[in-house]
């Protein structure tokens, strides 16, 4: 199968290619066509972002896989993340925030496991973006919610709950204040979870929402959430299990959906090959199941979460991933260390052991030779 | 009262329409050619503040609400009356849910562009 592919800005070239040397490491059936997208689109006269070739390919091919990218400062032109998501219609940008094994939070530390599913609509609300100077000293930004938006959106929510055997789906709100935007919002979602009666549905205020949140997390299991709201409750759920560089993205359409790692383009560091690129691989494997690549994925998954089966990718996440974040840094540089005068792995991801890589080379011819060669 | 003491040239050179229809970008567009007369331009038609025309994407999902975007012809400043002249003029195809001047501020836009425009 085909799919279009955007490295992005700044970090996004290499974070790319270690994504898709991983891919290519598990023998991954994916084909590339990569797109011309990002800030330097812009300085070439592209308003929005994007080259014609790159809408026609990505309306083509369904799928766009997509670094972070850099939207010019003080130009007037539109993020053009936010223009693909809008432009294709992926109404509902999916989150999934899990304790990940190895890194160290406060959660964690404690035993609380996280398992919480952000749905945040992803059209509408002030990202409409919609604003105009009332007065030399007055600023206005209209926010739309509408109806058909909000069903489309808390429909798909409900129904990925029911998939994944959600005990509660919760609706984040504050139609205390926004009685008409937000209390629209809040009709649709018990208009929508009468259809779905084997599932718990309740309301939060977000700003009561965020505090249950960082309290006990693990008493949510799915939130849905209108735009602006989400994109904060997001990144505060991203911050329970480690941070944006642990939070993958996936923005749903009918027709195309985007796959993406949500964090910055880092520019102080790009070049330098030292970006994390877990989000990205974490969104992208969010896309292998998507595309109904599961065995795929779920290979590259234990590999990077819990070092099973297939240590080869896990070697490649090792040269690739340099682990910046603080959690995990001084773990992966000791095992590092330690690998190249030992006879056994281990991952750097859990500390846990696994098979040497010669033995491995012996059972099963898994990857190439060169490999071996940047880790050892 | 709350003011700020210096304040640069104000111009209206535009206006938003939001107007209710269920009828195809193309469509409105066309309808609203007939109403920019001499003095005012169609720039786009957007959707959920999304461009749907001149150019667009099928795959953007619509609502019964547009903006569309009027400018002036020939880039001269308006007045209020000139709006009102349109406003009464667009509100025989359609239903006016609201609308917003286009001022620029000095060369300043004091608006914000569509997505994809």
């Amino acid at each position: 199968m085909k799919i279009a592919v955007a490295k992005g800005d700044g970090i996004g070239p290499e974070i790319m290619d270690a994504v898709l040397d991983i891919f290519k490491a598990n023998n991954t059936p994916l084909e590339y066509e990569f797109v011309d997208m990002g800030k330097w689109v812009f300085d070439k006269g592209f308003s929005n972002g994007m080259t014609p070739e790159a809408k026609a390919t990505i309306e083509n091919l369904g799928i766009l896989f997509k670094g972070p990218m850099e939207t010019p400062k003080g130009k007037g032109v539109k993020s053009v993340n936010v223009t693909a998501r809008k432009t294709w219609n992926t109404y509902a940008n999916k989150r999934v925030f899990q304790t990940l094994h190895g890194v160290d939070t406060v959660f964690s530390k404690a035993g609380i496991p996280i398992d919480i599913t952000v749905v945040r609509e992803n059209i509408e609300d002030t990202y409409g973006g919609i604003e105009h100077m009332l007065t030399h000293d007055v600023a206005l930004s209209r926010r739309f919610i509408t109806r058909p938006g909000s069903l489309q959106v808390i429909r798909y929510a409900f129904e990925m709950a029911r998939q994944k055997n959600a005990r509660r789906i919760t609706c984040g709100h504050k139609a205390n204040i926004m009685k008409i935007t937000d209390g629209l919002f809040l009709e649709c979602f018990y208009e929508v979870a009468k259809d779905y009666p084997e599932l718990k549905a309740d309301d939060v205020i977000v700003d009561d929402l965020c505090m249950k949140l960082v309290i006990q997390p693990d008493k949510f299991d799915v939130v849905v959430l209108t735009n602006l709201q989400g994109d904060i409750v997001s990144d505060l759920c991203a911050g329970l299990v480690g941070g944006l560089g642990f939070a993958p993205s996936a923005n749903i359409g009918d027709h195309i959906c985007i796959f993406e790692a949500v964090h910055g383009t880092a520019p102080d560091i790009a070049g330098k090959n030292i970006a994390n690129p877990t989000a990205l691989l974490l969104s992208g494997i969010a896309m292998l199941r998507h595309l109904g690549y599961m065995q795929n994925a779920a290979e590259i998954e234990n590999a990077l979460l819990f070092n099973r089966e297939y240590a080869p990718v896990i070697l490649v996440i090792r040269v690739k991933q340099r682990l910046t974040h603080r959690n995990l840094r001084k773990r992966s540089s000791a095992i590092l260390v330690k690998n190249q005068n030992s006879t056994r792995k281990s991952c750097c991801l859990t500390g846990r052991r696994f098979k040497p890589y010669s033995s491995l080379r012996k059972t099963r011819c898994l990857f190439p030779k060169k490999w071996n060669r940047k880790i050892l | 009262m709350l003011v700020s003491k210096e304040m640069e040239q104000e111009n209206i050179v535009g206006v938003d329409m939001f107007i209710e229809s269920d009828e195809q970008p193309e469509v409105i567009a066309k309808k609203c050619q007939r109403h920019g007369g001499v003095k005012f331009n169609i720039i786009n038609v957007s959707n959920r503040g999304t461009q749907v025309w001149p150019t667009g994407s099928v795959f953007t999902n619509l609502v019964n609400q547009y903006n569309v975007r009027f400018e002036s012809l020939d880039g001269q400043p308006l007045n209020q009356q000139d709006i009102i002249g349109l406003y009464v003029s667009l509100s025989g195809d359609f239903k006016i849910c609201s609308l917003e001047l286009l001022n620029m501020w000095g060369d300043k836009k004091a608006y914000s562009l569509s997505q994809g425009q």
